[in-house]
Parts: structure tokens; C-alpha cells; sequence
């Protein structure tokens, strides 16, 4: 596919282009967000296109699943009720991971319609501290793989697969989440575990 | 001086333009878009692959012709379709036609072989000469219609007459339905009986006379494919060593295996990877770590990678670090989540050695192309464009310039036309002529003759 040629204005953006930022700060969290939004599309477009590529799933997963473990981490150290940051950025914090976590756990739904969604948002720790096990975000990510790239193996319509994704949870209206399952539950757990 | 001396020749050398083959309208189809570029084991022949399952074959003119000035231009030799669009209906999928990879077989006889591969099927090609026929047959006549027997009264012996030299591609063998993923690379072996193919997950090993099996000798998918965050990138066969193989994967690890210490050869015998530099560690650090190809050396004591914005030169002695390592295009560090957000970051360049294995290329954007000369370490940026396509004009380098004042003939990094991108080089085997795929055009670029 032939794109148009890539010429930008310096604006706020190349503000965010920065590779390397001091973790923690506002800037830092503004290109964390960026990124998670650009990546959380990208691996919805992903999964839709014609020829999926497996490698660009998987590079696109793996850099959500970092920003998530760093959102995780920040959550249960409490490191956002630390600093200086205004509370409207722990708040989007907050609803982007719960979006990110309700879209995947819808995935896993409808892939694996044996999960249950209160049980997947306990968090548990393994020995060494990471929260893979209990929380099921990531790994409904390839879950969501299995089928589609055995949709190879399987005969699953694509289309079936998006049906219940709520989209309206990718936009950053303040307040406005849609209509995702057990929303209020999602913010109640995790405004617990930051003791807010 | 001015000129773009220095680089994979000695202090006198100078590239210049040689050829361009391939439309010149703006207006580019997706199908001629060239996919991959190969040159065979003696460097006369030059086959591409493009989106549209087409194999165009270039061949050298002798030299000594006439026309003392060519020296050496590639003509077309022969085209054909080598692979065909499909749908599997089994899983609502196209299949695409592009050709990713052609690797020639060494020569054996008067006849070509080279095999191609597209995303799920790979095909061996015969290509080969007819120049004379027969005349005088018995049973048919000349225009091939069969002869009433009754009206044979008498025997002849058909002679052979001198036709127009005609070139004929035909498909030898077809290697179908062992890959579940898309294949990344074919590699053939250097005991030229066998031959890997490898995908996003799996390799396997074919021989090349038997189609209907091939062992699978590397498998990383996981059980469970919600734990998989690694896939195969590329592989390729040792040039001399012919129970050793490499792959590259997206974490930007390379593993070297021994086909003879098992049958699965799921544990490595080596395996490399650079330290991380937590100094420059970003959202996109394993992205752009992810190889995008791998080469042995042709001495088969080196190889190369290329990561996104460098190429790594590694000793098969040394697994913790390269041993030299070229940075391709550092200006685009600071635009990663503007590459990220078009999907350029994910754009697969690959990288070739020249003959002696003392100069490296690979590509870039804007149709740049990159040289670097591993004695003396210099390196060049030149630019494959219709501008600078007169006949053996020497070209110019070329340089990115990364902030402040831009000089004369500098371009800006925001200038740069992402769009032109030259993912597919190749290198002659045996002299200095390059072969360097822009889109739907093909340059060949030579040393200036002296």
C-alpha cells in the first residue's frame, strides 16, 4: 500500500518523540499514554487486517503488556499517589487500564466463554512479585492469537470475534466509558488497591 | 575529493550509475513492487521476485561484445509467474502471490534452478536454453500434426536446426502445505541436497528432490499461544558447514543449531545477544531490536544482522556482543512513536556482504542506501534515483542532516520520504556491481571503469 510521504510540522508531538524520558514524569506519562493508545489501535487494526501478521501482533503485544506491567506496578506501589501529579492523570491512568483490561477480557469472553470476569481482576503475586498469574490482561492477548492466527486452524468468522467490543472505551472523555461490563467494579478494585 | 570513494574497494573506488530496469511512471502498480532480489552463485544472472508472483531473470552480456563501453549489462533473460494469488477456504484467508525470497541453486548443469517462495508455498524452477530443434520427424509433420501412418512410405532421421534462442521456466517441484505461518526465509544447504524454510514459527528441513515431507527442525510455538511473544525472523544455512543453521527471532537473539545433536533442534548450540543499553532503553527498544534479517559471511566466519536502525557484525566465536556494529540511520531514534504510529518501525530491511566480505550494504529511506567498509571503517550514503541515472555517472553521497543550520545538498530528516524505501539489496558475488530494488525499479549500480 502506497501512503502519502511523511512530512511533519514540529509541534507538541515531536515534543513526545523524545526516546528516552525520566520515568515518572508528566511528559513520560503523556508519551506512555500516547503509545498505549496508538498501540491498542494498531493491534485492533492488526487483527482485522486481511494477512495478519504475526510479528507485528506480537512486537505490538509486547509493548502494551509493558506499559500495563509498568501501569500495574505504579498502582500497587502507589508510586502515582507519590508524586506530584494532578489527580485527572491517575484518573485516566486508571480508565485506560481498565479499558485496556474489559476489551481484553471481553476477547477472552468470547473466546473462552469459561472465564469469569470478577475472578480474572483478582490480584494475585507470584514469588517474585509479578502479577501475571491472577490477572488474565495479557494473556487473553494471544489468546486472542490462538484463534485468530488459527482462524489457520479453526473456522471462527472473524467478525464474530468483534461483536462485543465496545469501542467507545477508546475515547478520552472523562467519565464516559461506555457501556463495559462491571465498569464501576473495575475502578471500585482499583481505587482500593491504591488506597485512594 | 568530492567523489564516494573508499567504500568496498580501495581509496580509488567510485560507484556509478549502470542500469535502472522498471517502469518510471509515478504511478506505481502494487504488483511490480519488487520483493526480492538474488544474484546466482557466478553473478550472471540476477533474478526479482515482486508483489505480483512474477520472477523476472537479468543475464549478463558477455563481455567482449562490440559495444566495449557496456560493460556487462544485464538483459532480461526470462520471466515468468511464479506464483499465483489463492484462497484457503478453510480458513477465510487469502493467500498472497508475492514473492519474499528466490534463492538460486548452485549450477550443475546447462539448466538454472532457483527456488521461491511466496507466504506458504515454496517452488523449485528449472530455467533452460533451447536453441535448436528437430526437423524431419517420421510420424508428425511440420506444422506437428500426426501423419496418416498409411502414407509413410519411408524412414528419415530428423535433423537438428539452429532456432532462435528460446528460454523456458518450468516448474520442477512444488513444496506446499508444510507451513502453518507465513515463510520468512528459504535457505539452501551447502551440501546442495537440502534446504531450509522457515516461519513466523517453525523451520523445516526439505529435500530437494521429495515434496511430500519435510522434517521440522526448530518449532517455538508455545502450548499455549497466549504465552508467545517471540517469533522466527529469518534463517539461513552456514555457506560451508552443512549440519549448522542460524535464525533470527523479534527479541533480536540469534540462535546457531546443529542438525547433527538432535533431530528438534530446539535447544541452540549458541546463542547471541547484545546487552541492552539501559541508557537508550525506550517503548520501542524491543521493537526496533527485532532482526529483520541475518547473513553468514562468505567465509562463514562472520555473520550480520539488521535491526532496525543498525547492522551488527558478529564473530560464530563470540556470542555476547557483535563484533562491529554500523548505525544505518541513528536520525530516526528521536521519530520512533512517528514510525511506530505508521508502521514503518516494522518496514523488514535486509543487508548483503560483497564478495570478500570486507564491505557490508543495506538500505534506508528516501531510496538511500548505506555502505560501510569494515577495514577502514568508512562509510557512504547513496541515493538510488532517476535524477542521478545518467550513464555511469558517478554518484554522489548523500547526507542526512539531524538538526541546526542544513547545508548545501543536505536533506532534513523531515524531508525524507518514507515511502521510498530500499529493503532489498544484492551484492555480486564475484565484482563490484550491486543491484539495489526501489519500489518497482531495479538499479545496478557498478565501479567506475578506470
Amino acid at each position: 500500500m502506497i501512503g502519502k510521504g511523511l512530512k511533519r510540522k514540529l509541534s507538541d508531538d515531536d515534543l513526545l518523540e523524545t526516546a528516552v524520558m525520566q520515568k515518572g514524569t508528566g511528559l513520560y506519562l503523556d508519551q506512555r499514554q500516547s503509545v498505549l493508545n496508538i498501540s491498542l489501535d494498531k493491534f485492533h487494526r492488526g487483527q482485522m487486517m486481511a494477512e495478519p501478521s504475526l510479528r507485528r501482533s506480537v512486537l505490538i503485544a509486547n509493548t502494551l503488556r509493558q506499559i500495563q506491567d509498568e501501569i500495574r506496578q505504579e498502582n500497587s506501589v502507589g508510586v502515582l499517589a507519590e508524586n506530584l501529579e494532578p489527580s485527572n492523570n491517575r484518573e485516566e491512568d486508571f480508565s485506560l487500564s481498565s479499558a485496556i483490561s474489559s476489551i481484553l477480557k471481553e476477547l477472552d469472553v468470547v473466546l473462552d466463554g469459561s472465564s469469569s470476569p470478577l475472578d480474572t481482576l483478582v490480584f494475585k503475586s507470584d514469588r517474585s512479585g509479578n502479577y501475571a498469574d491472577g490477572y488474565k490482561l495479557c494473556d487473553s492477548v494471544f489468546g486472542n492469537f490462538e484463534v485468530l492466527s488459527s482462524s489457520y486452524l479453526n473456522d471462527v468468522p472473524l467478525d464474530d470475534l468483534f461483536l462485543d467490543i465496545d469501542t467507545s472505551v477508546y475515547e478520552r472523555e472523562s467519565g464516559s466509558l461506555g457501556s463495559v461490563l462491571n465498569l464501576n467494579e473495575l475502578e471500585h478494585i482499583m481505587e482500593i488497591l491504591v488506597g485512594s | 575529493g568530492a567523489g564516494n570513494a573508499g567504500v568496498g574497494g580501495g581509496n580509488d573506488f567510485q560507484w556509478c550509475f549502470s542500469q535502472v530496469k522498471g517502469a518510471i511512471d509515478e504511478d506505481v502498480a502494487e504488483a511490480d513492487i519488487i520483493s526480492t532480489v538474488e544474484f546466482n552463485y557466478s553473478g550472471d544472472l540476477l533474478a526479482t521476485g515482486d508483489k505480483g508472483g512474477r520472477v523476472v531473470i537479468f543475464q549478463r552480456e558477455q563481455e567482449g561484445n562490440n559495444r566495449s563501453h557496456s560493460r556487462g549489462e544485464y538483459n532480461v533473460y526470462s520471466t515468468f509467474q511464479s506464483h499465483e494469488p489463492e484462497f484457503d477456504y478453510l480458513k477465510s484467508l487469502e493467500i498472497e502471490e508475492k514473492i519474499n525470497k528466490i534463492r538460486w541453486l548452485p549450477q550443475q548443469n546447462a539448466a538454472h534452478f532457483l527456488l521461491s517462495t511466496n507466504d506458504k508455498t515454496i517452488k523449485l524452477w528449472k530455467i533452460s536454453e533451447r536453441d535448436k530443434r528437430a526437423e524431419g520427424y517420421n510420424l508428425k509433420d511440420e506444422n506437428g500434426r500426426l501423419r496418416d501412418p498409411f502414407r509413410i512410405t519411408s524412414l528419415r532421421v530428423p535433423v537438428l536446426k539452429p532456432m532462435d534462442l528460446m528460454v523456458e521456466a518450468s516448474p520442477r517441484r512444488i513444496f506446499a502445505n508444510a507451513h502453518t505461518y507465513h515463510i520468512n526465509s528459504i535457505s539452501v544447504n551447502s551440501d546442495h541436497e537440502t534446504y531450509l524454510s522457515a516461519d513466523d514459527l517453525r523451520i523445516n528441513l526439505w529435500h530437494l528432490e521429495i515434496t511430500d515431507r519435510s522434517f521440522n527442525i526448530v518449532d517455538i510455538k508455545p502450548a499455549n499461544m497466549e504465552e508467545l511473544t517471540e517469533v522466527i525472523t529469518a534463517a539461513e544455512c552456514h555457506p560451508n558447514q552443512c549440519n549448522v543453521f542460524v535464525y533470527s527471532s523479534s527479541k533480536g537473539t540469534i540462535r546457531l543449531c546443529d542438525m547433527r545433536a538432535s533431530a528438534l533442534c530446539d535447544r541452540h548450540s549458541k546463542f547471541f545477544e547484545e546487552p541492552e543499553d539501559p541508557s537508550s532503553r525506550s517503548f520501542f527498544s524491543e521493537i526496533i531490536s527485532s532482526i529483520s534479517d541475518v547473513k553468514f559471511s562468505h567465509s562463514g566466519r562472520y555473520m550480520m544482522t539488521r535491526d532496525y536502525l543498525s547492522v551488527k557484525v558478529w564473530d560464530l566465536n563470540m556470542e555476547s556482543r557483535p563484533v562491529e556494529t554500523y548505525q544505518v540511520h541513528e536520525y530516526l531514534r528521536s521519530k520512533l512513536c512517528s514510525l511506530y504510529e505508521n508502521d514503518c518501525i516494522f518496514d523488514k530491511f535486509e543487508c548483503c556482504w560483497n564478495g570478500s566480505d570486507n564491505a557490508i550494504m543495506t538500505g534506508s529511506y528516501n531510496n538511500f542506501f548505506r555502505m560501510f567498509d569494515r577495514n577502514t571503517r568508512r562509510d557512504i550514503t547513496l541515493e538510488a534515483s532517476r535524477e542521478s541515472s545518467k550513464p555511469r555517472a558517478i554518484l554522489k553521497p548523500r547526507k542526512v542532516c539531524t538538526g541546526g543550520k542544513r547545508k548545501k545538498d543536505e536533506i532534513s530528516v523531515d524531508s525524507l520520504d518514507f515511502n521510498k524505501k530500499i529493503l532489498h539489496t544484492a551484492w555480486h558475488p564475484k565484482e563490484n556491481i550491486i543491484a539495489v530494488a526501489a519500489t518497482n525499479n531495479l538499479y545496478i549500480f557498478q565501479d567506475k571503469i578506470n
